[in-house]
């Protein structure tokens, strides 16, 4: 996790504004292995539901099958790791000294920002694939977010070191919480 | 603004920042999911029409593909007009205390939100809305 300042700014994407005063902590990516699991799932999932039908299927539309075989078994997999590959490489997830910035640019945009101030949880979870390659998800819970879709919608997806993220924002709002208690 | 005055009333010390309108277009990214939804949920039917009549089915394919394009030039006329008036219903207006949201059409609505209140904002564009340079801001509070 340790950025230089020009490998910070070179990975923050142009849509994302820094104030002159505020300080770039992390610029954290996603982990390819955390999406590659998710589609490996759903394409067993396919796979399975196509060969059920397959067999399943009356054997005067049996031909149907052939061209969806085809697809499933050969395209899909190709575009949902192709196209998978783009979608992580578009997650960006920058934490400054006052607010957490978490980016998608995948087709469209979706940013969700949230100033330190205003976490009241952080939540951090691990699959079995997460804790062998030491990935996870951290998800900063404010009062507006609503449990557990707002959570699972966006967060700190597929980061290397989850519980070190978890730490260093921890930090932060107890920074941030004893100086407005001072103030 | 004749919306604002008759719905909206400012604080003695209140000062507006800028009123900011919906734009057009952003309907039409709404028009297009729909249609998209209402396509993928016809679709099974339309695959088992083809196969019962596999004889035919270059006049099925046909008939099929005009009923499609008549459905889509019904659904953009209507939401040519209707989502006109919709759109020029929303009116934002970001003052020095808070947001006001405010949207009339057929209902009014008005939200109102105070800066201090904002836990998230989440930004949001779709693949159309980054072509044509227009989104989504949603402020969000302990409220919703």
């Amino acid at each position: 996790m340790g950025f230089s300042l020009s490998e910070r700014q070179a990975n923050i994407p142009r849509e994302i504004v820094i104030a002159p005063n505020e300080k770039v902590l992390m610029v954290l990516e996603r982990h390819y292995i955390s999406y590659a699991t998710i589609a490996t799932v759903g394409l067993i999932v396919l796979w399975f539901i196509t060969v059920i039908a397959s067999f399943t299927m009356p054997s005067e539309f049996r031909w149907i099958m052939f061209p969806i075989q085809i697809f499933v078994f050969l395209v899909l997999p190709v575009l949902v790791y192709g196209l998978g590959y783009l979608y992580v490489k578009g997650h960006r997830y920058v934490i400054t000294n006052e607010r957490i910035i978490m980016f998608r640019k995948f087709i469209g945009i979706l940013m969700r920002t949230v100033t330190h101030d205003k976490i009241t949880d952080i939540i951090v979870n691990q699959g079995p694939i997460g804790r062998l390659f030491n990935y996870g998800r951290v998800s900063p819970i404010t009062a507006g977010m609503i449990m557990p879709m707002g959570a699972a919608i966006f967060s700190i997806s597929g980061v290397k070191n989850p519980y070190e993220v978890r730490d260093a924002i921890a930090k932060l709002v107890k920074e941030i919480t004893s100086k407005k208690a001072e103030g | 603004m004749e919306l604002a005055r008759k719905y909206v009333s400012l604080l003695p010390d209140e000062r507006i920042l800028a009123t900011l309108r919906r734009r057009y277009p952003s309907i039409f990214s709404s028009i297009l999911s729909t249609i998209a939804a209402a396509f993928l949920i016809y679709w099974w039917s339309m695959f088992r029409y083809i196969i019962q009549y596999s004889g035919l089915i270059t006049e099925v394919l046909f008939t099929l593909l005009y009923a499609v394009i008549a459905i889509i030039a019904f659904i953009f006329i209507l939401m040519a007009l209707v989502g006109y008036l919709y759109v020029e219903g929303h009116l934002y207006i970001p003052t020095d205390k808070r947001i006001i949201l405010l949207r009339k059409f057929i209902t009014v609505s008005v939200r109102e939100l105070a800066y201090s209140e904002i836990t998230d904002i989440i930004v949001s564009q779709g693949p159309l809305a980054r072509w044509l340079n227009y989104g989504s801001i949603i402020p969000l509070s302990p409220g919703g």
